[in-house]
């Protein structure tokens, strides 16, 4: 079987291939001579004309000849005489295709034995099967890996910690299939002779340089889209190969798929199925963080050499998770290497990445990341389009009466860093307790001071001026986590956690002005701004296996939230001052229950919000019907809350641009949606066909907006909270290619969000609604290098254009322009769309540590897209000026690791 | 594989389908502008003019509108406003404090109406200070060598228990008006007469280095009402945070609103 297949692009071209990767079985040759032809000459005849299917590589077989006659052989029996006087074995799979190996290369030889099943008599028949899934390379524990009894729909997947149970094994010699993402696929052949009771699975990681032994289906994958409804998973060692701006992003690369938007390209938040970042949860090692994002919003928050794991649930996900109405981002941090120290190093064009792994003794690990930017052209490009430093740096120098002088030109300083580590302890086989930490911070400083010193040696009023400008936000956040596998069907995790998202904005000017007695007055006018939100969690979760059927999984929590939001106009001023805080109890109770064909999960979660002192109740049901293996039906359904959210300052020109807020009985209601996903899916061994139609309810939305009345020594707000309702409904196709050396995908998502908003008049299309998104992704491995492009159509993005204007002569005489609207968000953008492209050259040093140099184009044809559009009354008419997106801009960078 | 020619059928119809408009935008034609400020004791003075449409290329003036039956209503008596230049229609009668006032006209087959209340005058309203003293800054050899000094802002005080709306505003009465500052720096916007916001305090304060010239002014304290507040809310520049302008004109747009004002004297001289 060439290895090599076309990776056609076209949706409708797929069809002829799904057809050919059915495995027929062999035929049996009649009469057939083959005079003197290389192996991999006589496999490719025997695929060809016989219908084997074998597994190989080209560099194993290429250099032995073969002649021989064959007369009515049977399948096997060819391949023993192919072999015959070679160093060559074979394995034959249940699904009868055969594997071809160097037997004198140790890791083909294991994994043969592995895949050869136990030829003598079982000894044990229904029992239970308990182990733990490792990195073979660095002993990390793999979580969420799924491992499948072959012929059977039997199986079960690793928990967060890596351990798994699987009951009612029908005997000991059974084949297992395990699979993870960014993993070769395993098949392992239990037999009497493994300890059943603790089976340690290594499963090896996807090599860039693929060596000996190339088994087809283990190819790469970046992808995984297929195991639960409505549920991605991407590998965070193989998003390196994609195209980048800066730097790897987690988040940027869930937004090429579907479902997720990529329309909003100054922010890599997850857009999820018309719901908002702020819907999304975002769990890492457990405790929710709030800020996610870095250089407003350009970059994700989390640095992907310390993440070991993503899942993102886009709907309809399971009543353990809470407290977000759109989608749940779950990521596992990394432990860190168990058998060796191991360090690395990333450089790129935006920031420098390091990290460390550093085993203390058997039972500790640790890992450490560390990321900081530096102001590179490349980090200046992108801080002056999104912070709108050219549009403020002059504008807060006031002359005497309004005016304006030039400031004197200053480089805001500014940098972002972000920091995880872990450390990992394993008193036992039974018990895990980690200490998981994470700060990320951005700060700004943007102040200035102009002195005009012939003017009275650095004083104010106008003609000198010292503007103090600082802004810093980020998250710390941490958690304390142990876990105990009290026996094989019996796993708590118990957990206590922190996170605080801080925003401060300090942006005022000192001025002292000396009165009629001389006396110098010291006045600070400018705002500041404190956003301070603080969560404490407690929470235990309980897995039972009630039998092989029923896994049960029930748990408890309680979150604290104080939230602190302050406002204030100069020093002893202050215009808002919110503080609140409140307790969310939380029960929940679901069953994974398996029956034959039938997977579902019904479960229920409960919340007592205490700021309105009422109980939420929140069914949930997801289900999925094997109709064959390949074809697949799923569908879900669940009611979801949300207590705290995040509100997004709609001048981007100004301050910070969000905060957090904690609903309330009054003007913040709790936002609640009800989610219905139907979807099918078809997939082979190469490819994936998924369709999911969604229809989302939602209630209690907010919406934001305070007034700024700049006036010469005052600023006064106004505060208002809209609310509303709306839905979403879309449909998500996706088209896999899931290995070869040519691979990837393509998407494309019908989507609707429609708003509607009492203080609005009539319902409108929401900000983030993109009517259709379609993205391709391609990766092509040729020898060392991985060359990938991605492009990435949206339509445009609805906006609130102008109509006319008028101007108003005010009682003061002042005149005042005034701008008239359309329906809001009436109009549409220009449709975005966007190639970028990327080589990667991997090579590895002589004791095997990766190291690879990447370079990438983002906007390689440099498209002009709209972020948005400025108005102004000028000489009676309304002009507009388009704002716009990053164009070309290239990247570098380099990778290299210790081990 | 029928399965599978089915599927793409699907999707491929689906794809098609896809392609559907958007909802059209509700078009309207230019609407009526209204600017009409009722000052109790004052007389009736309304202008009335067309919108700018966006991208229109007419000239900076905005375009009058003649020819309108303009009715002014209080207490069930109907006056008839006489049409003048410019698109200004006005009335020799007198607005009386506390009374509500309608106004009303047909503009493209659709009745514009609004409709105001005039606050009372404003009580208690007194200034810390009749006289100030202001030293002449000359920029005529660039910037002064040495920091001029100022006297201390005036306070304004009234009486304000609701928490209304007011507005100060002073204006110099000089026919000849000497400047505070000289000399051939370009300050930009720094002729601007008047620099207050509606406040729903009791006080507020003018600071003197805003004063631009020696002699008499006149401090006007407006009792304003909230449709008039609301004119100075920012309602965004940009596809970001654009929203509908602030009115009180049905089928309009613009401003109706009454007010009342008191005035008080200051004096600036130079020491």
């Amino acid at each position: 079987m060439k290895k090599n297949l076309l990776f056609l692009l076209l949706l409708g071209a797929s069809s002829t291939l799904l057809a050919q990767t059915t495995i027929k079985p062999a035929k049996v040759i009649q009469r057939e001579y083959f005079n003197y032809l290389s192996l991999d000459k006589v496999f490719e005849r025997l695929e060809k004309d016989y219908d084997f299917t074998i597994d190989y590589a080209l560099e194993d077989v290429k250099n032995t000849n073969f002649s021989y006659l064959f007369n009515d052989a049977a399948p096997e029996t060819v391949i023993q005489v192919c072999l015959k006087n070679t160093s060559l074995g074979y394995v034959k799979r249940d699904n009868g295709s055969f594997v071809i190996f160097d037997k004198s290369k140790q890791a083909a030889q294991k994994k043969a034995e592995e895949q050869t099943r136990y030829t003598g008599a079982s000894k044990k028949s229904n029992f239970t099967l308990k182990g733990i899934i490792k990195d073979k390379n660095n002993g990390e524990t793999l979580p969420f890996v799924s491992i499948v009894i072959n012929g059977t729909t039997q199986g079960a997947n690793s928990n967060v910690d890596g351990y798994f149970t699987l009951q009612n094994v029908a005997n000991d010699t059974v084949g297992l299939t395990i699979s993870y993402i960014g993993y070769k696929t395993k098949n392992l052949y239990l037999s009497p002779k493994l300890d059943l009771s603790n089976l340690v699975i290594e499963l090896e990681a996807q090599s860039q340089q693929l060596d000996e032994f190339v088994v087809s289906a283990d190819r790469e994958e970046l992808l995984r889209a297929n195991e639960k409804v409505s549920m991605l998973k991407l590998s965070p060692a193989k998003i390196a190969a994609l195209p980048s701006i800066g730097e790897k992003d987690i988040m940027r690369s869930f937004q090429l798929m579907p479902g997720v938007s990529a329309a909003n390209e100054n922010s890599s938040g997850l857009y999820v199925r018309g719901g908002t970042p702020d819907q999304t949860l975002v769990l890492y090692d457990g405790f929710n963080v709030y800020h996610v994002e870095h250089l407003f919003g350009f970059f994700s928050a989390f640095n992907p050499n310390a993440v070991k794991d993503v899942q993102l649930y886009k709907g309809g996900f399971e009543s353990k998770f809470g407290g977000r109405i759109s989608s749940v981002a779950e990521i596992t941090g990394k432990e860190g290497n168990s058998k060796q120290f191991n360090a690395g190093v990333d450089a790129g064009l935006l920031a420098a990445n390091a990290f460390v792994e550093v085993p203390v003794g058997d039972k500790i690990t640790s890992m450490f990341a560390f990321r900081r930017s530096y102001q590179t052209t490349l980090y200046q490009k992108i801080f002056n389009k999104y912070s709108g430093t050219n549009s403020t740096s002059t504008a807060q120098a006031q002359g005497p009466g309004g005016g304006r002088f030039n400031a004197t030109a200053t480089t805001p300083k500014s940098f972002f860093y972000d920091l995880n580590g872990r450390v990992t302890y394993k008193p036992t086989q039974k018990d895990v307790i980690s200490l998981s930490i994470y700060n990320g911070t951005d700060n700004m400083d943007n102040s200035r001071t102009n002195n005009f010193s012939n003017f009275g040696g650095g004083g104010n009023r106008g003609f000198g001026l010292s503007v103090t400008d600082k802004t810093n936000w980020g998250n710390l956040g941490g958690s304390l986590k142990w876990s105990r596998r009290f026996s094989p069907s019996f796993y708590v995790n118990t957990l206590v956690s922190y996170s605080n998202y801080y925003s401060t904005r300090d942006r005022t000017n000192n001025i002292s002005v000396p009165d009629a007695s001389g006396t110098n007055r010291e006045i600070k006018n400018g705002t500041l701004e404190d956003n301070n939100l603080k969560d404490y969690t407690g929470k235990m979760d309980f897995e039972w296996k009630l039998n092989s059927k029923n896994q049960i999984e029930f748990g408890v929590s309680a979150t604290q939230n104080d939230i602190k939001y302050t406002y204030a106009q100069n020093d002893t001023t202050t215009i808002i001052d919110r503080h609140t805080t409140g307790l969310t109890a939380t029960g929940y109770v679901q069953d994974k229950v398996k029956l034959g064909k039938l997977s579902f999960v019904p479960g229920i979660r409960f919340d007592y919000f205490e700021p309105t002192s009422k109980s939420y109740i929140a069914p949930r049901f997801s289900a999925m019907y094997d109709l064959t293996p390949q074809y697949k039906l799923k569908m879900a359904y669940g009611k979801y809350n949300q207590f705290v959210k995040r509100v997004v300052r709609e001048d981007i020109l100004q301050g910070s641009r969000d905060f957090w807020v904690l609903a309330d009985n009054d003007k913040v209601p709790v936002s609640q949606s009800t989610h219905y996903i139907l979807g099918a899916a078809y997939e082979n061994k190469n490819w994936l066909f998924d369709v999911e139609g969604y229809h989302k309810e939602m209630t209690g939305l907010s919406e934001y907006s305070l007034r700024i009345n700049p006036s010469p020594r005052s600023v006064s707000y106004n505060e208002k909270f809209a609310q509303g309702g709306g839905y979403a409904n879309g449909i998500d196709f996706l088209v896999q290619k899931k290995y070869g050396n040519l691979n990837g995908w393509i998407s494309y998502s019908l989507a609707e969000v429609k708003y509607d908003f009492a203080d609005y008049g009539k319902a409108f299309y929401a900000n983030q609604d993109v009517r259709h998104e379609f993205k391709a992704v391609a990766i092509y491995k040729w020898h060392k290098w991985d060359l990938a492009a991605t492009w990435i159509f949206a339509s445009g993005r609805p906006y609130t254009a102008p109509t006319g204007g008028y101007q108003l002569t005010l009682l003061d005489g002042n005149t005042k322009d005034y701008i008239t609207v359309t329906d809001k968000n009436g109009l549409r953008l220009p449709n975005y769309h966007r190639l970028d492209i990327a080589a990667t050259y991997n090579w590895k040093n002589s004791e095997g540590a990766a190291r690879n140099i990447s370079f990438s184009i983002f906007n390689l044809y440099n498209r002009t897209n709209t972020w948005y559009k400025e108005f102004e009354i000028q000489s009676g008419e309304v002009v507009q000026t388009s704002v716009n997106y990053l164009g070309l801009t290239p990247n570098l960078s380099l990778s290299w690791r210790f081990k | 594989m029928k399965n599978i020619i089915s599927y793409i059928v699907i999707t491929s119809l689906f794809f098609a389908t896809a392609c559907t408009k958007t909802d059209p935008l509700s078009t309207v034609d230019a609407r009526a502008v209204v600017e009409g400020y009722l000052g109790a004791g004052d007389t009736v003075d309304i202008a009335i003019t067309k919108e700018i449409p966006f991208g229109s290329d007419s000239s900076s003036v905005a375009e009058p509108i003649y020819g309108l039956t303009v009715s002014l209503e209080i207490d069930g008596k109907t006056i008839f406003l006489q049409p003048r230049d410019s698109g200004h229609y006005s009335a020799n009668y007198l607005i009386q404090a506390e009374k509500t006032y309608k106004l009303k006209f047909v503009y493209n087959s659709q009745t514009v109406t609004a409709t105001t209340t005039i606050p009372p005058r404003p009580q208690g309203f007194k200034m810390s200070a009749s006289t100030l003293t202001i030293t002449p800054i000359n920029f005529s050899g660039g910037f002064p060598g040495t920091r001029p000094t100022f006297p201390d802002p005036v306070q304004l005080t009234w009486t304000n228990s609701d928490q209304t709306f007011y507005l100060s505003a002073f204006k110099n009465l000089e026919i000849n008006q000497e400047s505070i500052l000289t000399g051939s720096i370009n300050f930009g916007r720094i002729r601007r007469p008047i620099f207050n916001r509606p406040t729903q305090s009791n006080t507020t304060s003018i600071e003197p280095q805003r004063i631009q010239y020696y002699g008499n002014h006149d401090v006007l304290l407006m009792h304003v009402q909230s449709e008039y507040a609301a004119l100075y809310e920012d309602t965004g520049s940009s596809s970001l945070n654009l929203s509908p302008p602030p009115t009180n004109i049905s089928n309009g747009l613009g401003i109706f609103t009454g007010f009342a004002a008191d005035t008080l004297k200051l004096y600036v001289k130079k020491p």
